[in-house]
């Protein structure tokens, strides 16, 4: 399948490759909630104040992606996230805890489910083909991506929206930190990175992804790696030092070739699917064509690995 | 042929720990719902409740009682468990086993308790990281087997239906020799009462297909299928249980939570599974309907079964009175329901039908039928969000 566009909301200057050459710097363990566009270019201004930040720019993002793509419904909209809805939920939430579960109005219960953003983007765009939702942690939005890497290669789809999607209200971030979740120098974030992907090339594909393969505490990664050989590497080095040591088999495994090593969490920060954005910038260096090949390595806490193979167009 | 079939299930739900006691419930058309029992809350709204507090979930999973475990995540272990164990799969031996689970709720039940401590007290801080969707489905896996690749699906209702999908179409690319597939839910307070301000709730049992139905009873449990390839099974000495003969997805993009009142999603995805498995609509013999007793779905739905069916569909039931609304599992628990009806020929009954029959009249069964010969079944399950998934077990010939 090919990645034919893709548009990001993320830390950076939205919608737009400003980060490659000029990217924001943000500092260690920095709390940075994403920079909007005007989504008065994307949803109508009364149904965009009734839209969490999640909603608004999945919507946007998913809007820009067709556009660059020249398609305007889809076979498939598959979506990965690794905390869903948060906004909503936690305010359902905190109305049913302070007031001993009475007067609740359905308004933000409607909105907190995971599959809201997939499902608000089919409603919009009219699309009634495949639709899915994942939810698992640092694979959510890879596990969309092997999705529609299925449905392609069984000849079910020609085309497929698929996204990577997380917001982090004030609160959340407040209860991860405390259970770690940045560490060093890694900043927390949130985002929203959209992706159309084609089975042809329309001439127009920005680059090839050949295989996406998930795994589940691989005792030696790199082992998993010898089956690619590649001129370059991105991964999901965060300035976690712990974290960032998982990395080290790997790089050793490229290192003796004349490989390219790449990072994207030092632009868009540690969340869930920050990986979206990483495969966006892997996207990115594969269109400048330097290089033939690409690995995407991406792990959450070493138990969810995620490894994508680019080629060029 | 080298169909995918199934090898191993596992059930936890209201009627029952396990496959024979679910098949007994079914047999004798046990209803789950009634008073709530566990979940601590201000409704008194009738709920199909797993019948075992947490603390004997953990002593049944051997784990002991200080763990940070979730409810969602203890009967996932319980029916995970007796999957692998029916399927025989002990030792992976080599071949790629994959893990797919859908929920919705995730760790929520720990979280409304513990959510002022999440945010301003330390007490119980350690359930923050089990809050996450993904983290359930990992500590559920954990437990009983070393998957080489996990996820999770969430589509509200369709959840564990959509997890199967995806585990189905990892074999037939080759990317996983076999899988395990469904889902896990647990009742909170978080989903009644969301589901209460829907006003989609009945304060008495469900009364699915029944013209005077007034809404849903929310349920809870677990259930699992090992699927994997007809050979492979044969290889390994564990019996097919049935194949998968086709699934369908598909999108009925009409609102957040209502369904099309002429069921566009639900008959693209029936539509999608009968084509798929090779069968005219007339090879179905039974449908297991999704079926939840609001106004809106069973409406929904019965249009969507004319117009994939025609005006004289197959027997149809909904197992919604018997388990409660179990949402992110209820795809795995009817496939569980449908594979015993298939297997045991008889088709479970819709429970407190009071005989006032919806129009157009078509057979939905409100006595259990015995003796009845299936071949195929399709089991339906539609989310909210429009997230409809429909799939289709067949016999092993």
């Amino acid at each position: 399948m090919y990645i034919t566009a893709a548009s990001h909301i993320s830390a950076q200057q939205p919608m737009c490759e400003e980060w490659l050459s000029d990217p924001k710097q943000y500092s260690a363990r920095e709390y940075v909630r994403a920079v909007d566009p005007d989504f008065k270019e994307w949803i109508a201004p009364m149904a965009a104040r009734r839209m969490s930040p999640i909603i608004k720019r999945a919507i946007a993002t998913s809007k820009d992606a067709l556009r660059k793509g020249g398609i305007e419904v889809p076979d498939a909209v598959i979506s990965g996230t690794g905390l869903g809805c948060v906004e909503n939920t936690e305010k359902f939430l905190d109305a049913m805890v302070r007031s001993g579960e009475q007067f609740l109005q359905p308004t933000h219960f409607i909105q907190s489910t995971h599959n809201t953003v997939s499902s608000q983007i089919a409603l919009l765009l009219k699309c009634h083909g495949y639709n899915n939702t994942y939810v698992h942690r640092g694979v959510s939005f890879e596990s969309a991506l092997l999705d529609a890497y299925l449905l392609f290669k069984l000849g079910k789809i020609d085309s497929a929206l698929v996204g990577g999607h997380d917001e982090l209200t004030p609160d959340y971030h407040k209860m991860l930190q405390k259970v770690d979740f940045w560490r060093d120098n890694a900043f927390a974030s949130e985002g929203s990175t959209s992706f159309l992907l084609t089975k042809q090339n329309g001439g127009n594909a920005l680059c090839e992804i050949k295989s996406v393969e998930i795994l589940h505490n691989p005792c030696d990664i790199a082992s998993y790696c010898e089956k690619y050989n590649v001129d370059a590497v991105m991964s999901g080095v965060s300035g976690d030092k712990q974290s960032d040591s998982l990395y080290d088999a790997i790089i050793a495994k490229y290192s003796n070739q004349s490989t390219s090593f790449y990072t994207f969490k030092d632009v868009c920060g540690e969340y869930f699917t920050a990986s979206a954005f990483g495969l966006y910038a892997a996207t990115c260096k594969m269109s400048e064509r330097e290089h033939q090949t690409m690995l995407f390595v991406n792990h959450y806490k070493g138990e969810d690995y995620s490894l994508i193979l680019l080629q060029r167009c | 042929m080298n169909d995918i079939v199934v090898t191993g299930m596992g059930i936890i739900s209201p009627i029952g720990v396990g496959v024979n006691e679910t098949l007994d419930s079914l047999l004798c058309g046990r209803m789950g719902v009634g008073k709530l029992k566990y979940l601590k809350t201000s409704h008194d709204l009738p709920c199909g409740e797993v019948q075992l507090s947490d603390e004997e979930l953990m002593e049944l999973c051997g784990i002991e009682q200080s763990a940070v475990i979730t409810r969602t995540t203890l009967l996932g272990i319980v029916a995970l468990s007796e999957a692998l164990s029916m399927a025989r799969l002990v030792d992976k031996d080599g071949r790629r086993v994959a893990f797919i689970s859908g929920t919705t709720v995730g760790g929520m039940e720990k979280s409304e308790n513990f959510y002022l401590d999440f945010l301003e007290g330390n007490d119980h801080s350690a359930y923050i990281s089990a809050h996450d969707c993904g983290s359930c489905t990992n500590q559920i896996a954990e437990n009983c087997l070393d998957f080489d690749s996990i996820t999770t699906t969430s589509t509200a209702c369709s959840s564990a239906t959509n997890a199967m999908i995806l585990g189905a179409n990892m074999i037939k690319c080759n990317l996983a020799d076999i899988v395990v597939v469904g889902g896990s839910e647990c009742l909170t307070r978080f989903h009644l009462n969301g589901f209460n301000t829907l006003m989609i709730l009945d304060n008495e049992p469900c009364r699915p297909f029944c013209d005077s139905r007034k809404g849903l009873n929310l349920g809870e449990g677990a259930a699992y299928l090992v699927l994997e390839r007809e050979n492979e099974a044969k290889d390994r000495g564990a019996e097919a249980l049935c194949k998968v003969a086709g699934y369908g997805n598909a999108c009925d993009a009409y609102h957040q939570t209502a369904s099309s009142p002429d069921g566009r999603g639900a008959t693209l995805a029936m539509q999608e599974a009968l084509d798929e498995a090779g069968l005219k609509a007339a090879e179905i013999d039974y449908i297991n309907a999704h079926g939840t007793a609001t106004p809106n779905n069973d409406e929904s739905e019965l249009a969507a079964i004319i117009n994939v069916f025609g005006a004289i569909p197959p027997p149809i039931s909904s197992t919604k009175a018997h388990t409660g609304h179990t949402t992110s599992a209820a795809g795995g628990v009817e496939a569980v329901v449908s594979i015993l009806a298939m297997r045991n020929n008889f088709i479970p009954q819709t429970l407190n039908h009071r005989g006032e029959f919806m129009q157009p009249r078509v057979n939905i069964v409100t006595e259990l039928l015995r003796d009845v010969k299936i071949d195929s079944v399709m089991s339906n399950s539609f989310g909210f969000g429009g997230n409809n998934s429909s799939i289709i077990f067949s016999k092993c010939i």
